[in-house]
C-alpha cells in the first residue's frame, strides 16, 4: 500500500481474514492432494500475510507470472494431465493462491472471495457427507462474513458478531431460494455432473474374481456396502444371501465370471414367497446389483444374466436405489444346457490333485450326487476351524494344502474347495460371491449390509431340482450364517470393539441413529433425482410434465419465495411495528373520539386523561387504569404477558357515554 | 400509581424550594420550576426579558435556596475576562506572584445583562461554563462543583447590546421569558414588602451535597424506545420542515432529552412521557430554532409549531 489513498479493501484485517478463510476452505484439501501443493499454498498464503502485515511490497509481476507458470509445470508433471478431479483442484487451489498473492485492488479483493466460494465446492467433489455439508456450510458462512468485513471499510474493526450475525442472516434469508431450487430445479437422468473417471478410485467392494483371501481383506471393513428397505416382513437372517457375481471359470487357484453374456430369463419352475423391498447401493465401480437369492424382476436401467445376476448398465458410479422383488422358495434351472454344463465341471487337473481325487473317489463311493455334497459337507464341519487370518497359501495347490494341511480357513475357502471337489466328482457347480446377512437398524427398520459382510457361497446343478444353493461355511461355522461377521467372530476393528463394551447400548444407537440419518441424506439429498423428484411434487399435487414445465414452476416458485422473503424483510424495517399497547391505545382513543373527544395527534397520555377525566367523570378511572397501563408498556419498563392482555380486557370493555 | 404520586413527592426538596421561591417571584411557578429542571439537569440558564421583570431577583432567590456559594457579576461594556475569572499579584514579601480569583470561583454565577459586554468578556465566561475550568496565566483552575451559571439579557433590540452568536447561545440549556406578571400578583407585588428583604430572610431548602444527588437521579429516568422516537421525530421535523430556518442540532436533541428526564423526576415519575417533552421543550429549543419565511417566527412560537406538527409516535 505504498503511495495513493489508503485502500480499504486491503486493509490488513480484509486481507487477513480473507487468507484465513481461502485455509479454512482448502485445508480438507491437504489430505487428499499431494503434500507439495499444501506447502505451496500455505506459503502464498503466509508471503501474503507478511505483505499484508508489515505493508511490504507486493511481489514483483515477472515473479508472478513465473510461480503461475511453475504451478501448471508442477501440477502437470505430478498428475500427468491437467484435467480431471485431482487436477483440476490442485490447479484451482493454486491459482486462488497466486491471485490472493497478486491482489493489490478492491476489485481483486472480491475476486478471490467469489474464487473462495468455488473452491468451496471442490470439496464437494470428495465427500458428499453430512459433516462436509456443515463443512461448506461454515466455509460459505466464513466467507460471507469476510465480504461483510470488506463492505465496512476502515475504521473500527468489526466485532466477530459484527461480522457473524448480519452474514449469518444474509444466509438465512437465502435458504427458502435454496430450498426452491434444490426442489423445482430440473433434473437429469444419473448424476449432475459426471464425476471425473478418477472420482471412484479406492472404492471397495467384491470383484470379478476370488482368489483365498480376497475377501477377508473385505470382511475388515466397516464401510457400508448398500441398505436395504423391506416392505413388510424382514425373512430370517439364514435366508438374507444377497446374490452378486457368479464366477464359473476355475484355473486352479483363481475363480472368475466368464468373460461372456448371455441374457437370463425369470421363468421358475416354482416362485414362492415373495418378499419387496427398495436396495440403495453405494458406488461399487462396477455393473452388478444386489438382490436376495433369487430375483423376481429386473430394475430398470439392469439386465440379467443367465446364472441369475442383475447387472447395471452403466458402472455403479453413484448411490443408486432400486426395487425389486425376490422368491426366497424357488426352483429354477431345471435343464441345463450342454455348453454350461462343460463350464461347470471344467478344472484343470495339474492343480489341487489331492483334491480332485478326494472328489473322485466319493464320486465313486457314493450312490448319488446328494450323497456326495453330504460327504463334503460332513468332512467340513468334522475337521475345519473358520478364522478370518488363515495360513498364506502360496503352492500351485492351494486348495490341496487347504484341504489336507491347515484346514483353517474363511468363506471363500470353503466355497472354492467344496466347488472343486463338486467338479471332480462331476456334479455341476460354481461360486457365487454377494453378501450374507446384514444388521438391522433398530430406529429405522433398515437393513445395513457392510462389506464386512461379504460371502461366498456355492451352487450345484442337481437332476430334477436344478440349481441349488450350498453353503459350506454355514457347516464349519453356524453362526456365521445366523448371527453374522461379529457373532462368528468376535468384534473387529476399533468401533465394534467400544460397541461391544457398551453395555448400555448408548454407542449402539447413536450408530444406529448416525446411519439412518445418512439414509435419509443419501435417500433425500444426494438421491434426489429425475425419479425422486417427480415423485415427491406428485405427492404434491403438482403435475410435473416435462423439464419445461419444470422450469416454469422454479420461475415462478423463485419469484414467489424471494418476494416472500423481501416483503418480509421490508415489513420488518417499517417504522413503528405495531406494538399491541399501542393498538390497544388507539382503539381506546377511537373509543374516545366516537364519543365526542378526540385526542390530538401530538397530545400526550397523560394530558389527554386531565381531558377525558374532565369530559367523562363516569369512567375516569377505567380511563386512569388504562393510561397508567398504557404509560407502563410504552415508556415504562413494558408490561407482562398478562398485564397486557388485562390492557386489551380493559380497552374492550371500556364504554364511554 | 403513577399518575398520582405528583402529590407523593410534594414535601422532597425540590418541591419545597418551588413553593419558597414562588411566595418572593409571584405567579411565574411554572418558570420557577423550568428553572429548577435545568438546574437539575446540569444545564446553564438564560432568562431574557425586559429589565424589571425579576430576572436578578428568580437567580438571588434560587442560589439562597439551594445553599449554593453566589456571585454576581455585573456585564458591562468596559468589563475586562480578567474582571471575571481574576488575576495575579505581585506579592512584595513572598516575591511571587499570587492568584486572586475572580467571581467566577462561585458555585452560582449570576451574570447579569450578558449581552452588553463586550464579545472577549462574554466568552470568557462562556469557556468556562463549557468547560467547568478556567485558564488564566497558563494554570488550569477547576471551578467549583455544582457549578451553575444564570445570565440575563436584554432583548436584542435595545439599545447598547452585543448579541450572542448562535454557538454560545447553545451553550444555553434553557432560555426563559419572565414576561410581566399578571394583575393579581401585580397587585400583591405592589402591596407587599420589599422583594430584597424577602431574599435575605430566605433559609436554604437543601445542600450542595443534595443538589449533586439530586442531579445524578436524573440521568436514572427512563428513557423508552417510543419516547426516543418522539425525541427524534420533533429533531427531524425540525430538519427537514420548510417552516424552521435551521434543524436542531444533535446537541439540541441531548438537551431536549436531558431536560425532560428533569422534568419527570420533578413530577415524581420515574419514566419520561411524550408530556416532559412538551413541558421543555419551548425553553430548551427557543434559541435555537428560528421560523422561516415571511413569518420570522421568534423562538418559542416556532417550538410551539414543532410541537403541534409532529404526532406522537
Amino acid at each position: 500500500m505504498s503511495g495513493g489513498l489508503p485502500n480499504a479493501a486491503l486493509d490488513v484485517r480484509n486481507v487477513l481474514w480473507l487468507l484465513a478463510s481461502m485455509a479454512f476452505v482448502v485445508a480438507p484439501h491437504a489430505a487428499r492432494l499431494p503434500p507439495w501443493v499444501g506447502a505451496f499454498f500455505a506459503a502464498m498464503l503466509a508471503w501474503r500475510g507478511w505483505i499484508a502485515w508489515r505493508a511490504g511490497r507486493h511481489a514483483p509481476r515477472a515473479l508472478v507470472l513465473l510461480l503461475t507458470a511453475g504451478a501448471v509445470a508442477a501440477t502437470f508433471v505430478s498428475y500427468g494431465r491437467i484435467m480431471g478431479r485431482d487436477a483440476g483442484t490442485t490447479l484451482l487451489v493454486l491459482m486462488a493462491a497466486l491471485k490472493l498473492l497478486e491482489m493489490k485492488t478492491s476489485r481483486e479483493v472480491v475476486l478471490s472471495i467469489h474464487l473462495g466460494f468455488v473452491l468451496v465446492m471442490t470439496n464437494f467433489l470428495y465427500s458428499q457427507s453430512i459433516p462436509m455439508g456443515f463443512y461448506m456450510l461454515a466455509c460459505v458462512w466464513l466467507f460471507v462474513a469476510t465480504l461483510v468485513g470488506y463492505h465496512r471499510g476502515t475504521g473500527r474493526a468489526p466485532t466477530l458478531r459484527e461480522r457473524f450475525v448480519p452474514s449469518g442472516m444474509l444466509l438465512a434469508q437465502a435458504v427458502p431460494l435454496m430450498l426452491v431450487f434444490f426442489i423445482l430445479f430440473p433434473r437429469m437422468q444419473g448424476p449432475l455432473w459426471a464425476l471425473p473417471q478418477d472420482a471412484h478410485a479406492g472404492l471397495s467392494g467384491l470383484s470379478e474374481s476370488m482368489t483365498p483371501g480376497n475377501i477377508s481383506t473385505l470382511i475388515q471393513s466397516e464401510a457400508v456396502a448398500f441398505r436395504v428397505q423391506f416392505d413388510g416382513d424382514i425373512p430370517p437372517y439364514g435366508a438374507l444371501y444377497w446374490r452378486g457375481p457368479v464366477l464359473w471359470n476355475f484355473d486352479g487357484r483363481t475363480w472368475r465370471m466368464p468373460e461372456f453374456t448371455i441374457a437370463g430369463s425369470l421363468d421358475y419352475a416354482r416362485a414362492e414367497r415373495p418378499v419387496r423391498y427398495a436396495v440403495t447401493v453405494e458406488p461399487h465401480g462396477k455393473h452388478w446389483l444386489f438382490s436376495l437369492d433369487v430375483p423376481g424382476e429386473v430394475p430398470r436401467g439392469a439386465g440379467l444374466r443367465h446364472d441369475l445376476q442383475l447387472r447395471a448398465i452403466r458402472p455403479v458410479d453413484a448411490r443408486r436405489r432400486y426395487d425389486m422383488v425376490s422368491y426366497l422358495d424357488y426352483r429354477y434351472g431345471l435343464h441345463l444346457p450342454a455348453a454350461f454344463r462343460r463350464m461347470a465341471l471344467a478344472f484343470d487337473d495339474r492343480h489341487n490333485p489331492r483334491t480332485i481325487a478326494l472328489g473322485r473317489r466319493w464320486a465313486a463311493e457314493s450312490a448319488g450326487p446328494v450323497e456326495v455334497v453330504n460327504r463334503a459337507l460332513a468332512y467340513f464341519n468334522a475337521r475345519f476351524t473358520y478364522t478370518l487370518e488363515p495360513p498364506l497359501l502360496s503352492s500351485d495347490d492351494p486348495y490341496d494344502e487347504f484341504l489336507f494341511d491347515t484346514r483353517r480357513g474363511f468363506c471363500e475357502h470353503y466355497a472354492g474347495s467344496f466347488a472343486l471337489i463338486m467338479r471332480a466328482a462331476g456334479i455341476p457347480a460354481r461360486i457365487v460371491t454377494g453378501y450374507q446377512g446384514g444388521e438391522m437398524n433398530p430406529l429405522n427398520h433398515e437393513l445395513i449390509v457392510r462389506q464386512a459382510d461379504a460371502h461366498a457361497w456355492v451352487e450345484v446343478w442337481l437332476e430334477g431340482r436344478g440349481w441349488v444353493r450350498v453353503d459350506p461355511t454355514s457347516v464349519v461355522s453356524p453362526t456365521r450364517i445366523d448371527g453374522g461377521i461379529n457373532a462368528a467372530l468376535g468384534p473387529i476393528g476399533v468401533i465394534p470393539t467400544l460397541i461391544a463394551a457398551d453395555r448400555l447400548h448408548v454407542l449402539a444407537n447413536l450408530r444406529y441413529a448416525w446411519d439412518a440419518l445418512n439414509s435419509q441424506w443419501n435417500q433425500w439429498v444426494l438421491g434426489y433425482n429425475v425419479d425422486r423428484q417427480r415423485q415427491f411434487l406428485e405427492s404434491l399435487g403438482l403435475a410435473v410434465g416435462d423439464w419445461k414445465r419444470l422450469g416454469l414452476w422454479l420461475a415462478v416458485a423463485s419469484v414467489a419465495v424471494g418476494g416472500l422473503v423481501g416483503l418480509g424483510l421490508v415489513l420488518r424495517d417499517l417504522p413503528g411495528r405495531r406494538d399491541p399497547a399501542v393498538v390497544a391505545w388507539e382503539r381506546y382513543c377511537a373509543k374516545l373520539a366516537a364519543a365526542g373527544l378526540a385526542r390530538q395527534p401530538w397530545e400526550g397520555p397523560l394530558d389527554f386523561l386531565a381531558r377525558v377525566e374532565a369530559a367523562h367523570p363516569a369512567v375516569a378511572d377505567e380511563a386512569r387504569g388504562i393510561t397508567a397501563d398504557y404509560v407502563q408498556a410504552r415508556y415504562g419498563a413494558g408490561l407482562g404477558r398478562g398485564a397486557l392482555r388485562a390492557l386489551q380486557a380493559r380497552v374492550r370493555r371500556f364504554r364511554p357515554a | 400509581m403513577l399518575i398520582d404520586s405528583r402529590a407523593r413527592l410534594s414535601p422532597s426538596p425540590v418541591e419545597e424550594v418551588v413553593a419558597r421561591a414562588s411566595r418572593v417571584i409571584l405567579g411565574k411557578e411554572r418558570q420557577i420550576r423550568l428553572a429548577m429542571a435545568c438546574i437539575l439537569a446540569r444545564g446553564h440558564l438564560l432568562i431574557e426579558d425586559v429589565p424589571g421583570v425579576g430576572k436578578t431577583t428568580l437567580s438571588q432567590t434560587l442560589a439562597r435556596l439551594l445553599g449554593l456559594d453566589y456571585q454576581r457579576i455585573q456585564f458591562t461594556s468596559d468589563l475586562l475576562p480578567a474582571d471575571v475569572i481574576g488575576v495575579s499579584i505581585f506579592d512584595r514579601e513572598n516575591s511571587t506572584f499570587r492568584f486572586h480569583p475572580g467571581p467566577i470561583f462561585a458555585q452560582i454565577i449570576l451574570a447579569d445583562e450578558i449581552n452588553r459586554a463586550s464579545p472577549k468578556a462574554q466568552s470568557a465566561l462562556l469557556e468556562a461554563m463549557e468547560e467547568h475550568q478556567v485558564t488564566a496565566e497558563g494554570e488550569t483552575r477547576p471551578l467549583p462543583e455544582p457549578f451553575f451559571v444564570i445570565a440575563t439579557q436584554n432583548p436584542l433590540h435595545q439599545v447598547g447590546t452585543f448579541p450572542l452568536p448562535e454557538s454560545q447561545l447553545d451553550r444555553f440549556l434553557m432560555r426563559l421569558r419572565l414576561g410581566y406578571p399578571d394583575a393579581r400578583a401585580e397587585r400583591e407585588l405592589l402591596r407587599g414588602d420589599e422583594r430584597r428583604d424577602l431574599i435575605s430572610h430566605l433559609e436554604p431548602a437543601m445542600t450542595a451535597a443534595q443538589l449533586v444527588e439530586l442531579q445524578r437521579a436524573v440521568t436514572a429516568a427512563q428513557v423508552s424506545e417510543a419516547l426516543l422516537d418522539y425525541v427524534q421525530a420533533l429533531v427531524a421535523h425540525s430538519r427537514t420542515s420548510p417552516r424552521f430556518s435551521q434543524g436542531l442540532s444533535p446537541r439540541a436533541g441531548l438537551a431536549v432529552l436531558r431536560a425532560a428526564q428533569a422534568w419527570s423526576m420533578m413530577q415524581g415519575r420515574r419514566q419520561v412521557l411524550p408530556e416532559d417533552v412538551q413541558a421543555i421543550l419551548p425553553a430548551v429549543v427557543g434559541h435555537r430554532l428560528h421560523g422561516a419565511g415571511e413569518s420570522q417566527k421568534g423562538g418559542f412560537d416556532a417550538a410551539t409549531d414543532l410541537l403541534t406538527a409532529v404526532p406522537i409516535p
